[in-house]
């Protein structure tokens, strides 16, 4: 190999070595927890750090508890947001299988939070995780509707079948 | 402008339901949320029963509609403080086909209403079946 092909070479892994900085060093070097795109939106960096969306749908659900604490947070006379809601929430979203679709996360006036998975085709699922229970509601087409209840001491380790079935087939 | 009925809500009435969480509509999109309008529970014993706050905009200009929302439900001095950030529109056959009522309530604004006859909390499914339907079939308008 001739001088210049090593130099080459050389120049590659350093240019290498800069792309593979770890984040905090980033950080450090002043980047700020918000980053400004091609049209001046101001986007939150977690889109940024995270490709897996369930992952920042964990991070969406502490930023909503947190700006959703104070009762009246909807204008009207909702409920603060715990921080039982948020456990809640996160425990659903691992539990959400693979293939599925990103809902909608969305907080509750009673206090908790709801994730709403919506289709072009209209068909809407709402799914509120609240203290011992599953609440659902789906309206999946011109009286095709269904709602119910799962305590959650029977959905820990997976989905219930009803909502797993739900989201596979029409979402 | 036409006078409201201060009793009855006719089928053809349009009602609005003001919103001022950002989470709750998608302008992208043009849907409502459900969570929008899910009736509120009363906070003490004896409260009158659950609902959700709404005006009957029938015949109202688009300006006004807007000065309602402005000047009755947004709140300025509030931390943080409260906008209407957009609407949601719909018949007034929509609530009745889901069984619900809709109560005038001349307080504070003669258009003010209250959608009622929602299940109770111990139907919270029921509740939040209906709450679909609504958000199915409401018209978003954003400012």
């Amino acid at each position: 190999m001739n001088s210049t092909a090593t130099q080459s070479k050389q120049t590659e892994r350093e240019e290498g070595d800069r792309t593979a900085q770890p984040i905090e060093s980033l950080f450090s070097r002043g980047w700020k927890a918000s980053l400004i795109d091609d049209s001046t939106n101001i986007i939150p960096l977690y889109e940024f750090l995270y490709r897996d969306w369930k992952a920042s749908l964990v991070a969406e659900a502490s930023e909503i508890c947190r700006e959703c604490s104070q009762p009246g947070w909807d204008g009207y006379d909702a409920a603060a947001l715990s921080k039982e809601a948020l456990v809640h929430a996160e425990d659903f979203i691992n539990r959400l299988p693979d293939g599925v679709s990103q809902p909608d996360l969305v907080p509750s006036p009673d206090g908790w939070l709801s994730f709403e998975w919506r289709s072009p085709e209209d068909r809407i699922l709402s799914v509120t995780i609240e203290n011992r229970l599953l609440i659902y509601a789906t309206s999946l087409g011109q009286d095709h509707k269904h709602c119910g209840r799962v305590p959650l001491a029977e959905c820990r380790e997976k989905l219930p079948p009803c909502i797993e079935n739900i989201l596979s087939e029409y979402f | 402008m036409q006078d409201l009925s201060p009793c009855n809500v006719d089928p053809a009435e349009r009602i609005t339901r003001y919103i001022l969480d950002k989470r709750y509509f998608n302008p992208e999109t043009g849907k409502i949320t459900v969570k929008a309008f899910l009736p509120h529970t009363p906070k003490l014993p004896g409260s009158p029963e659950i609902q959700t706050s709404v005006y009957r905009t029938m015949d109202c200009e688009e300006t006004e509609i807007w000065s309602i929302g402005d000047d009755y439900v947004a709140n300025p001095k509030a931390k943080p403080k409260r906008f209407v950030l957009a609407r949601g529109d719909l018949e007034a056959e929509t609530v009745f086909s889901q069984d619900l009522k809709i109560v005038p309530h001349p307080t504070p604004h003669k258009r003010h209403a209250n959608i009622v006859n929602w299940p109770t909390e111990g139907n919270r499914e029921l509740q939040e079946m209906k709450a679909v339907e609504l958000a199915k079939k409401a018209r978003l308008v954003t400012r």
